[in-house]
């Protein structure tokens, strides 16, 4: 993703004559953005993809009992 | 700028209401108690992933071929938090230093199920060395716990 911003940033620093110094300060910035974004949706668990425990009652088949009978 | 201040009132107002959503709550009814598999004649749907989560566990700390007994589990409801020690916990494990080593993992019904891991983690230390290891000093629950390491959430 970084990679990508970068060489969107070396494209318009071209046209806009900016310096690379500039351009490592914003990617800075931005993979900071994105670990922001990224930590806060692990902390909220949002989009936790993790099983929750369930302890429902199964009663467990008796069915091999009936096959002896 | 007005785009960049309605993502941070965005992240705030997420990061604030995460926040009372990770508000604890007691557990207080016993919903199952029994062996981890099942107790003879009920199971539960979790039964077979927390069973698969703590073999894989025992594997990871290297004691596959010693032949412990699993732990028990008492799964509780109404809340989503333990009592442990005195404190609310995601989890926790109770030693039961009878003639035979035991022990009992609680945790809420609702819960994340990667708390058996951690849990799991001090059941395979109190079998092979005798300490639980309740202050979370080995390596073990970064390498094997899960992703609940030693944030102190559980015991």
């Amino acid at each position: 993703m970084m990679s990508i911003v970068g060489n969107i940033l070396d494209t318009k620093d071209y046209f806009l004559g900016r310096t690379p110094e500039w351009q490592l300060q914003f990617l800075n910035l931005v993979s900071m953005f994105v670990d922001t974004i990224v930590s806060t949706f692990n902390y909220t668990g949002l989009f936790g993809s993790s099983d929750k425990l369930d302890f429902t009652p199964i009663p467990l088949s008796e069915e091999g009992n009936d096959e002896k009978s | 700028m007005k785009r960049a201040k309605g993502i941070v009132t965005l992240l705030v107002v997420v990061m604030m209401t995460s926040c009372a959503w990770k508000n604890m709550t007691p557990a207080t009814e016993v919903v199952y108690e029994g062996e981890l598999i099942g107790n003879g004649t009920v199971t539960y749907p979790s039964a077979e992933k927390a069973v698969e989560i703590c073999m894989m566990t025992k594997a990871c700390m290297g004691l596959s071929e010693f032949n412990y007994p699993l732990p028990r589990i008492r799964g509780m409801g109404g809340g989503n938090a333990v009592e442990c020690g005195g404190t609310l916990k995601k989890g926790c494990y109770e030693a039961d230093p009878g003639e035979v080593r035991d022990g009992v993992i609680t945790v809420p019904e609702g819960g994340d199920i990667d708390i058996i891991a951690h849990e799991c983690v001090h059941h395979w230390l109190y079998m092979h060395t005798g300490d639980l290891d309740p202050n979370h000093e080995s390596e073990m629950f970064l390498t094997c716990g899960g992703k609940y390491k030693l944030e102190g959430e559980s015991d």
